[in-house]
């Protein structure tokens, strides 16, 4: 062979290793590496998209639906899709169309939360003339690029009405998304219960979005779609809430804050004009423990979290000056009960024997006890200025009159050992506060009963700001509701709601049940053709006393004061949810009778606290047991409580209410009289301005 | 008479897998392609017709090529050299498409001057190296080089890498046959490592040349990345024709030209991927029988010139759609969609034909 043959020869033995080399790896491929590239191959062109499920619906517990959805129309915009050179002319056009800012659209599009392949948001709630539009331009919206679609958003058909009890939507973060289970699914973009009951009933709201296979082209577009798993709608929550009292509460509310403000606060020789910039108005049933009104105030507008808060607004609603409308100041507002305390304290003095029902003390409207160094007497005194005196008094007239001096007596004589030292916490304990009222919203708070105990661990966590010993300060301001004492509005109303019926510590609810939306709006529709049928006057949505005058309690609403009208009662049938006992307090009759004298003294009686507020209220039909209670909470101006319930002999409902800053316990009790004028059924008059009547407490 | 002299003393093998790959081919580009084409609302076989007019083109190029005497086109060889120049040249004045200045647009179609040039260098060496018989000293070795610098500089400016590569192939494949020593041809191995790492320490590249050069030995780019994806996912027996995924819905890039091995990986999997490199190889064992039994010494440099644009051709491209080899503009011969490349690889096959004809006479 030739030189040039042999050398032709190397050239062969060359191209078979290459080609060797070729089989070889195209051979691994195709098989060792097969599996794991075709996994591959599945990941890249398919994406797994969730089927939202449509959220649950809240109702009002006679089936108004306080929170829906709405379909709204929803332009998307996928960039990757518009010719380079006419990206500008699309985004301008749009901009103009849609009335959305060029920068706006911008910055939707990169922004960061939108997933992987999905065109961004460029509009929500696009008029549907633009819609229509888009849709018969595909020269000026190339089809490929802009999109419409349909979503659904959160409306509330009576504005802001019960928006605290309600809440608000947000969107997801990273942290929701790793500490909800997997079978949630919850995925950016998505929106998640941030407040109220849409956040306690966040599982049941929401379903579970279903799932869809798309795979597509490299381009993003779809070739094939597959539905895997059908989504789940969430249920709907019907809440223990009665529109009309809702309704009333709220405008009772803003109105008693303004009464409260025609009052003046004299603070030694000082007269300053009544703040009153917040407070909470709160009615339950004394039975089952539903919650049936619940205000506070000031409140938010819900339709302002729908497409997110504006970093403006969440400014306004943190500033000081706003008094921190997010807060549900019902549950979440810690207040000093004042003399509304006293009945604790009373309670306690009668079960530890230091005083029978008809014990009586001589009030010189200062009670006095020697110092232990013996020189100066240590003294507590009545309210007013001078101090009230009320002279001889027994149980029933030291609750009617509120008299200070018969209480620090009660917890000069607990502290000082003559019984079981923390005897007044044991019964505020039973009747449940300090403790939750179980009552399904976030953030309740509990509240403080303190004793000797609690005083240990302050002292032992921060020696230098609490002393060790428990002194007798404590338990004196104690047993008239100062000190460190802390309630919230409805543990308020909840134990008296005890002493209304019998003793019995309730779990208070906000929801009645939870039910899927096909059998809401089956028996909505049934309830309108029965109502349709049969003329609509025996419809009753609170199983309420006999004194109250027949008529669904709605109807006893003119307007309300959010400028909703409320339409006609659609009516879902009555649920007899089961009570939740929490516990029970030994309360004998000869004890509470009087007890109950006493408070409907305060409400109805000669000096009675409360007499200014009710003056013209027809207790004779409706009766009414009640406390005021006028909280000291320096340097702020003194809090107006009240909390009371009825119709007696058979309380149904108890309401408690607090004005931040409201200078006299009576003024509360204005609120709670316009309540029971509601469920009463008689005329519902503005809230008076209570200057005086009764006594200062 | 002159088409049956023409077909006369063709290599029948030689002549059959030609016609079996470039139809395959066709069939490739067309499974290659439907699709995406039909979803585009374009005309569903515009590829395979276009291929089928190319590959007429070229047949009738490779009956031209072959029915002149070889020796004459020898001949004409350093005309058609300075011809390439020109047009190499003239090409860098034209207009960019996709990037590089290497196509002369003639209405619809774009002449790639790179591709004939290949023919031509092929020619040129071996008019010079075949002219003396074994007597190759230092002198015509450095002539060789400059025939085959010239182009390589010219394309490298458009720029046209793989083109680049293809000539370099070329010419240390026929300086081997031609006689150079071992010396000489590690020195060209060194002297073209040492280029190349220049070129791509010194910024010579554009970043996207070097990102796919160097790719190869860590994340693979896009284009590979699918393109393993897809050969893999073909498993042994493939997915079918027309059926892959990842080539049907357009995730590899360029897969009717420069990655139609992942449609036939994918489509066909292994067997057919080995069926087709197992005809790519009869095609160079045929080339290099032709080679060696070549009457004279510029033939043989001839068929190798073409073995050597086949082989670096198949191996680059074959071995690029799985990470074997760096990613360069480079077609599967006779396979690939392409209309100047096509033309050019019949062209090279009439050449060999040409050899092979004239083998026996006197």
């Amino acid at each position: 062979m030739t030189e040039p043959g042999r050398r032709l020869l190397s050239i062969g033995l060359l191209v078979v290793a290459l080609f060797t080399a070729l089989l070889v790896r195209v051979s691994l491929l195709g098989t060792v590496q097969s599996a794991s590239l075709r996994r591959e191959a599945e990941r890249s062109l398919r994406d797994i998209n969730p089927l939202p499920a449509t959220r649950g619906r809240i109702l009002s517990r006679d089936g108004q639906v306080l929170v829906d959805n709405l379909a709204v129309n929803v332009v998307k915009l996928d960039a990757q899709k518009i010719p380079k050179l006419e990206r500008t002319a699309v985004l301008g056009r749009l901009s103009q169309l849609l009335d959305v800012p060029f920068s706006t659209i911008e910055s939707r599009l990169v922004d960061p939360r939108n997933p992987r392949y999905e065109p961004a948001r460029i509009a929500t709630k696009a008029k549907e003339s633009a819609i229509v539009y888009i849709v018969e331009n595909p020269d000026l919206f190339p089809t490929a690029a802009v999109s419409v679609d349909v979503t659904w958003q959160r409306v509330y058909p009576f504005g802001r009405l019960a928006a605290h009890v309600l809440g608000y939507l947000g969107p997801v973060n990273a942290d929701d998304i790793r500490s909800q289970p997997a079978d949630l699914r919850y995925q950016n973009a998505d929106s998640i219960g941030r407040a109220g009951i849409e956040k306690s009933f966040e599982r049941e709201l929401r379903g579970v979005p279903g799932e869809e296979v798309v795979t597509k082209d490299p381009s993003g577009r779809v070739v094939d779609r597959k539905r895997v798993r059908e989504p789940v709608p969430g249920s709907d929550v019907r809440l223990a809430i009665d529109i009309g009292l809702q309704d009333l509460a709220e405008s009772t509310l803003a109105q008693g804050l303004r009464a409260a403000r025609e009052n003046q606060f004299v603070r030694g020789s000082k007269i300053e004009s009544i703040k009153a910039e917040a407070g909470a108005l709160v009615c339950m049933d004394v039975t089952t423990g539903e919650v049936v009104a619940s205000a506070s105030y000031p409140a938010y507008d819900p339709a302002e979290f729908t497409d997110g808060l504006s970093l403006k607004r969440d400014a306004e609603y943190r500033a000081p000056e706003s008094h921190a409308p997010l807060i549900n100041r019902v549950i979440e507002g810690r207040y000093p009960p004042g003399s509304t305390f006293k009945i604790f304290t009373a309670i306690a003095a009668l079960r530890y024997g230091l005083i029978t029902t008809s014990t009586s003390y001589e009030d010189k409207g200062v009670f006095e006890v020697p110092s232990l160094k013996g020189k100066a007497k240590w003294q507590w005194k009545n309210a007013g200025s001078p101090p009230s005196q009320f002279g001889v008094i027994d149980l029933e007239k030291a609750l009617r009159v509120s008299a200070d001096t018969f209480f620090y007596k009660i917890g000069f004589d607990f502290h000082m050992g003559r019984t079981n030292e923390n005897g007044i916490q044991q019964v505020a304990r039973e009747l449940g506060l300090g403790s939750y009222t179980n009552i399904r919203l976030p953030n309740e708070s509990r509240g403080i009963i303190p004793d000797r105990a609690r005083q240990k661990r302050l002292h032992d966590r921060f020696p230098d700001k609490f002393a060790k010993d428990w002194p007798l300060g404590a338990t004196i301001n104690a047993s008239i509701g100062q000190g460190d004492v802390l309630v919230t509005p409805l543990q308020l109303a909840r134990s008296y709601a005890a002493l209304a019926n019998g003793g019995t510590v309730l779990d208070t609810k906000i929801e009645l049940e939870v039910i899927d939306r096909a059998t809401a709006d089956r028996l909505m529709k049934q309830a309108e053709s029965d109502a349709l049928a049969s003329p609509p006057t025996t419809t009753t949505t609170l199983p309420v006393a006999p004194t109250i005058p027949e008529g669904p309690l709605v109807s006893v609403i003119p307007k309300s004061e959010f400028g909703v009208d409320i339409p006609s009662p659609v009516t879902l049938p009555p649920v007899v949810v089961k009570p939740d006992v929490e516990g029970h307090v030994e309360l004998p009759d000869e004890f509470r009778s009087v007890l109950l004298r006493g408070l409907e003294g305060a409400v109805g009686g000669d000096r009675g606290t409360a007499v200014g507020a009710f003056e013209g209220f027809d207790l004779n039909r409706f009766g009414i047991a009640g406390k005021t209670g006028t909280a000291e909470k320096p340097p702020q101006q003194d809090y107006a409580v009240f909390v009371g319930f009825g119709p007696l002999p058979e309380p149904k409902f108890s309401c408690a209410a607090i004005i931040e800053q409201g200078g006299f316990g009576r003024q509360a009790g204005a609120l709670v009289r316009r309540m029971f004028e509601g469920i009463a059924g008689f005329r519902i008059q503005p809230v008076r301005v209570v200057s005086q009547g009764g006594s200062e407490n | 008479m002159q088409l049956s002299a023409a077909v006369r003393g063709f290599d029948p093998i030689l002549v059959v897998l030609t016609i079996l790959l470039s139809s395959f081919g066709v069939l490739m580009i067309y499974s290659a392609t439907r699709d995406t084409q039909q979803a585009a609302g374009l005309p569903p076989a515009l590829y395979p017709t276009k291929q089928i007019v190319f590959i007429g083109l070229g047949v009738l190029a490779m009956f031209l090529v072959a029915s002149i005497d070889y020796r004459t086109l020898l001949d004409l060889s350093p005309a058609m050299y300075a011809g390439s120049l020109v047009l190499l040249v003239a090409v860098l004045f034209t207009g960019e498409i996709n990037g590089a200045r290497a196509w002369f647009s003639i209405g619809q179609f774009q002449l790639q001057p790179a591709e004939f040039t290949k023919i031509v260098l092929i020619l040129a060496l071996a008019a010079y190296g075949g002219a003396q018989r074994n007597q190759l000293d230092g002198h015509r070795v450095r002539v060789m080089v400059a025939i085959a610098a010239l182009p390589i500089v010219l394309v490298f400016i458009e720029p046209d890498l793989g083109g680049a590569f293809v000539y370099g192939v070329i010419l240390l494949a026929i300086l081997w046959v031609a006689g150079a020593t071992a010396r000489q041809m590690s020195g060209f191995f060194v002297l073209g490592i040492t280029v190349a790492v220049l070129t791509v320490r010194f910024g010579i590249l554009k970043g996207y040349q070097v990102t796919r050069l160097t790719s190869f030995f860590g994340t693979p780019v896009y284009h590979v990345k699918n393109s393993k994806i897809a050969i893999g996912s073909g498993g042994v027996t493939g997915r079918g024709l027309f059926a892959g995924s990842q080539t049907k819905f357009g995730y590899v890039p360029e897969r009717h030209t420069d990655f139609i091995f992942s449609v036939v990986g994918e489509q066909l999997g292994v067997i057919g991927a080995a069926l087709l490199l197992f005809g790519l190889g009869l095609l160079c064992w045929r080339m290099i029988r032709i080679a060696i039994q070549a009457r004279d010494t510029a033939g043989t440099l001839i068929v190798t010139g073409a073995l050597a644009l086949f082989v670096f051709q198949i191996f680059e491209n074959v071995g690029m759609t799985m990470q074997l080899m760096p990613v360069t503009g480079i077609p599967l011969p006779l396979v690939s969609y392409g209309g100047s490349s096509t033309i050019m690889e019949f062209m090279a096959l009439g050449l060999v034909l040409n050899v092979n004809r004239h083998r026996y006479r006197s």
